[in-house]
């Protein structure tokens, strides 16, 4: 299995602190004006929070893999709920690569694979360099030819 | 070709009207904003007619850019009246051909004709409407020339495979049939295909038991909006004719009351919904006929609203053994399959009804024409997972109960708050018979799942329509050494409805599988089953 880069965690972290950040807006908001328990609640259930959130990014990280087999494409991920999903290159309908202002800002890129599927209908690898998700993408493409599908539903 | 003229007539009006009653709309707006200039009763009047001008000018632009052809290759339709849209769908492409009568349609003799493929997120191609012969001949049409289409691929890849010499890499959805014998079969009756054979007729016994023993959601919706109506209707004739007004109040006086009353109320309307769902079943399944011609098959069903639809066997993803408690106590089973067509949210045609309602043994008989499934033995998952079930209603009426004593702290007069516990002398026998109905089943060429007491539903998915396969286990089903299944398709993902997953089995077994279903599919692909 390949892992993700390691700043892959730099990205995740910066999303959940702006939710972190929110909640604990909020929890402080309920407090100033309806609770009054203590100016500290909110501030210390984000600090709370955020130091959860440090232990489910890293086992997140740890948990993330990837792996182009010779059917297909294997990605293993998930801390509570863990999930291994196997995509056929058969079944490949197209792939794109992604890269929000974030990714672009760390130097990130994401890979998502396409399927008629109902259900793992897209999947996204998060987390390779440019040229890697693109190398990826390619290969990916190339495997989805090679395996020749005449109409992938 | 063009619509059906009347199509015009009608479309122009609906969009006339529309548009007048926006003339409503704008001068309410009006009235708030500049009371003063709006005064007069000739400018609403005015206004109405003018907007009502644009929509039948919009309606009758519609019908004359409209256009529909069928070319050698592909179904083109044409249309838009000012951004304009030039759509080709080749025929080997499309999924499913419907035609939809409602009563006016029916009186009138006209019909509406959808076309979907695979993707997309709505109906590809919508004729609404044409004539009904014209709807059928579509119908028809497209079938003949989507089958020609399809043996021309299907020579052209064995002439290319003989002459390479291998016997590789036949195309996925063609594998059962590209096999040359199959081709040559075809090619002996090229172009005039059989006549249409009749499968399946819902007999009127059946169709009683069909609409008896269905229990649909849509029934929900209508009672929720009907009973307030209904009860007012009821209480108000009781009053009328008694001269004694119910004592509503009375019976909801204290919460005590109020919950056994709520309690009579919810059983009363179940058996209220049940009776609507029958009806509604009755109506909707009314004459259900469902026959092959050549790879389709075509069905036809309805009392009011006629529905007409054709199924191309080639493209079934998976296919749906239904039977609810009523139904399996009665012997009785139905199945439907499912095509790529039909996107999310077309809920009201999504998996078709093959059969609706058989007996047991006929209904797997017909199943297997389809899809030659062997026998169906299946596994269930470990005894640990039933008491994962238990456990898990256990915690539900706990909580429930919890709530409830909550409540009674909260409310005075509130006694009855341990009625929740009596929940508990079920939870044994749910988890069981959750635990008994979960099932997979590995077949040499179909995996095969199992799921649900109430609607227990057989899904059968061939190994050469995988999609995806999927195992997750949660951090309670490692601790138990337990693990769910999917083997994904590209069935429409209509709300609330599963894939074909295996629940809680043993999680060695749920890696072995997730393996296996991934050879099937590479054998399945490459011929070497």
């Amino acid at each position: 299995m390949n892992a993700l880069q390691s700043r892959v965690r730099v990205r995740w972290g910066i999303v959940a602190l702006v939710v972190v950040a929110i909640l604990g807006a909020i929890v402080y908001a309920i407090d100033r004006f309806v609770l009054g328990f203590s100016p500290l609640l909110g501030p210390g259930v984000a600090v709370a929070l955020a130091t959860l959130e440090v232990v489910y990014i890293q086992a997140l990280y740890r948990s993330w893999g990837y792996r182009l087999d010779d059917d297909a494409l294997e990605l293993e991920r998930g801390v509570v709920t863990k999930v291994e999903t196997a995509v056929p290159y058969v079944r490949v309908q197209h792939v794109d690569t992604q890269r929000g202002p974030l990714d672009r800002l760390l130097g990130l890129g994401q890979v998502v694979v396409y399927t008629a599927g109902s259900r793992g209908a897209d999947v996204t690898i998060p987390g390779l360099k440019p040229d890697q998700a693109r190398e990826l993408r390619n290969r990916l493409r190339d495997l989805a030819i090679e395996s020749e599908p005449e109409d992938a539903v | 070709m063009k619509l059906h003229p009347l199509s015009a007539v009608t479309r122009s009006l609906q969009r006339g009207l529309v548009a007048a009653s926006f003339a409503f709309f704008v001068t309410a707006i009006g009235q708030v904003a500049a009371p003063e200039l709006l005064g007069s009763f000739g400018l609403i009047a005015g206004l109405f007619v003018l907007l009502f001008a644009v929509g039948v000018a919009y309606g009758v632009a519609y019908y004359y850019r409209f256009e529909y052809t069928l070319t050698p290759d592909t179904f083109d339709v044409y249309s838009g009246v000012i951004g304009r849209q030039e759509r080709e769908i080749p025929y080997r492409r499309i999924q499913n051909v419907d035609v939809t009568e409602s009563l006016f349609h029916r009186i009138v003799g006209v019909a509406i004709v959808q076309i979907e493929t695979a993707g997309g997120s709505q109906t590809e191609a919508t004729l609404n409407f044409v004539a009904a012969d014209e709807a059928r001949r579509l119908q028809r049409e497209i079938r003949d020339r989507r089958a020609r289409a399809r043996e021309e691929a299907a020579e052209a890849e064995t002439a290319e495979t003989s002459e390479e010499a291998t016997v590789e890499a036949t195309a996925p959805s063609e594998t059962r049939h590209a096999d040359p014998e199959a081709v040559a079969d075809r090619l002996s009756r090229e172009g005039d295909l059989q006549p249409e054979a009749t499968l399946f007729e819902l007999g009127s016994a059946e169709l009683l038991v069909l609409a008896l023993t269905s229990f649909q959601l849509a029934s929900v919706a209508f009672l929720l909006f009907g009973f307030p109506i209904v009860e007012d209707l009821l209480v108000g004739l009781f009053a009328s004719v008694t001269g004694i007004e119910a004592p509503v109040d009375a019976l909801t006086g204290t919460p005590d009351l109020a919950i056994l009353v709520g309690l009579l109320a919810v059983a009363f309307g179940v058996v209220t919904m049940w009776a609507v769902s029958s009806v509604v079943t009755f109506l909707q399944y009314y004459g259900f006929t469902l026959g092959r011609q050549g790879e389709d098959l075509v069905y036809e069903r309805g009392l009011l609203q006629r529905y007409s639809g054709s199924i191309p066997t080639d493209k079934i993803q998976t296919l749906t053994i239904q039977e609810n408690v009523l139904m399996r106590a009665l012997g009785y089973a139905g199945f439907t399959v499912e095509t790529a067509g039909y996107s999310p949210g077309q809920s009201e045609q999504g998996p078709q009804s093959a059969i609706p309602l058989a007996d047991r043994e006929r209904t797997l008989a017909l199943a297997r024409e389809l899809e030659p499934f062997d026998e169906l033995s299946f596994t269930r998952s470990p005894r640990r997972a039933r008491r994962r079930y238990a456990v898990r209603y256990g915690l539900v009426v706990l909580g429930l109960t919890a709530l409830t004593f909550g409540l009674s702290v909260a409310v005075p007069a509130f006694g009855l708050w341990y009625l929740p516990l009596v929940l508990l002398v079920g939870v044994p026998p749910a988890a069981h018979l959750k635990w008994k109905h979960r099932g997979y089943c590995v077949g040499e060429d179909h995996f095969v799942v199992r799921d649900g007491f109430w609607t227990r539903k057989t899904r059968i998915v061939p190994y050469y329509r995988l999609q995806t396969v999927i195992r997750q286990r949660t951090v309670f089903q490692r601790r138990l050494d337990l693990a769910h299944l999917t083997a994904d398709t590209a069935t429409a993902s209509l709300l609330g409805r599963q894939d074909a997953t295996a629940y809680d089995i043993e999680a060695d077994a749920a890696s072995d599988l997730y393996e296996l279903n991934r050879d099937r599919l590479q054998a399945s692909l490459h011929g070497g089953d």
